[in-house]
């Protein structure tokens, strides 16, 4: 008799947990599941949509100071009071940043009277080592931009990359970055963020869609 | 009977951008192989840049970076676009300044089909 104990056992303990897992079936089967919690009504388009992402909140734009192509400091404070779209690149780069110098000056043309008074545009170098502010204005002026151009030594601009979530990698003359784009309203909050190399006319949509909601 | 295998590619639309400062610029093209054996592209020389090779912009999410490709393999049937954020030929440091509109020589390996000379128009946008 005894030899047959460790079996009987065995089967008790068999029955005890598969009576455990049938009792969590039935109090699990009982609870609303993950969608019926969910409302699938899609929610109502609001009227204040971006193409960019929209910041929620928007964030206050972190302190800089930096140096523009004409030599003047420029910081934080510089962008109050009107609308910036700000972006990140810089002049060595053969593929991707003239698709981006071409969105800027695309919005010049769009913006033409607006441009200085209501609305800035801005560059900041990923590459200060080769992008000297003499550099900088050769390069503005070549292309006929009227943005800024903002450079700084080497430890600054990795503060201020970091601030704006840019990474960057350096191989040789050529710079790996993060394509992220900026626009910041008035007050220095910065509302949407565009990833990538988004067309113009997704810029000039919402630097409209800004100007409607400031006025 | 057996089959000969033969390399054919045509490379078209072949156009340059120099940056603003004519330092660099970047090759576009299209490379199509119609014959009946695979090839790869496996080098690239001009004469108005120190340096030539193929690169490809590689996108993960926001960030974009450039790799270079020493072997590019074009298999038979198939057709390779070199454009802005995918493939392209990277001159490196031009030894004279582009002028918007004129044409300039590029030189093409290939792993079969050997060296194929092209002519390339220079231009700020693919027409």
């Amino acid at each position: 008799m005894l030899k047959f104990r460790p079996f009987v056992n065995t089967i008790l303990i068999s029955l005890l947990l598969l009576t455990i897992g049938v009792l969590l079936w039935i109090r699990q089967s009982s609870q609303p599941s993950y969608l019926d919690t969910v409302n699938l009504t899609p929610a109502p388009i609001p009227d204040d949509i971006f193409v960019g992402d929209k910041m929620v909140p928007p964030v206050p734009i972190a302190d800089f100071n930096l140096i523009n192509y004409t030599g003047d400091n420029v910081s934080n404070s510089n962008l109050l009071g009107k609308i910036t779209l700000l972006s990140f690149t810089y002049t060595s780069c053969p593929d991707t940043c003239p698709i981006m110098f071409g969105r800027f000056l695309g919005l010049q043309k769009e913006f033409d009277n607006a441009l200085d008074a209501d609305i800035q545009l801005v560059f900041v170098t990923v590459d200060p080592e080769v992008d000297t502010p003499e550099r900088l204005k050769q390069y503005t002026e070549t292309l006929g931009g009227q943005w800024l151009f903002l450079t700084e030594e080497l430890d600054i601009m990795r503060e201020i990359w970091d601030t704006f979530h840019v990474y960057v990698e350096k191989e040789g003359a050529l710079v790996g970055h993060s394509n992220l784009t900026y626009l910041i309203d008035e007050l220095g909050l910065v509302q949407v963020r565009y990833s990538g190399l988004p067309p113009t006319s997704a810029f000039a949509a919402d630097i409209r869609k800004l100007q409607e909601q400031s006025s | 009977m057996a089959c000969a295998t033969e390399s054919r590619i045509s490379v078209e639309d072949v156009w340059i951008r120099p940056d603003p400062m004519m330092e660099n610029a970047a090759g576009y093209m299209i490379i199509q192989n119609t014959g009946n054996t695979n090839d790869a592209l496996i080098g690239v020389k001009s004469e108005f840049s120190s340096t030539a090779s193929v690169h490809r912009t590689v996108m993960e999410g926001a960030l974009h970076r450039m790799e270079h490709v020493p072997y590019l393999e074009i298999p038979t049937g198939k057709t390779i676009i070199f454009q802005p954020l995918s493939y392209h030929v990277m001159l490196m440091s031009l030894n004279t300044p582009l002028e918007i509109g004129q044409t300039v020589n590029l030189m093409l390996e290939f792993e079969n089909a050997g060296w194929i000379s092209v002519t390339a128009e220079v231009q700020l946008d693919n027409k």
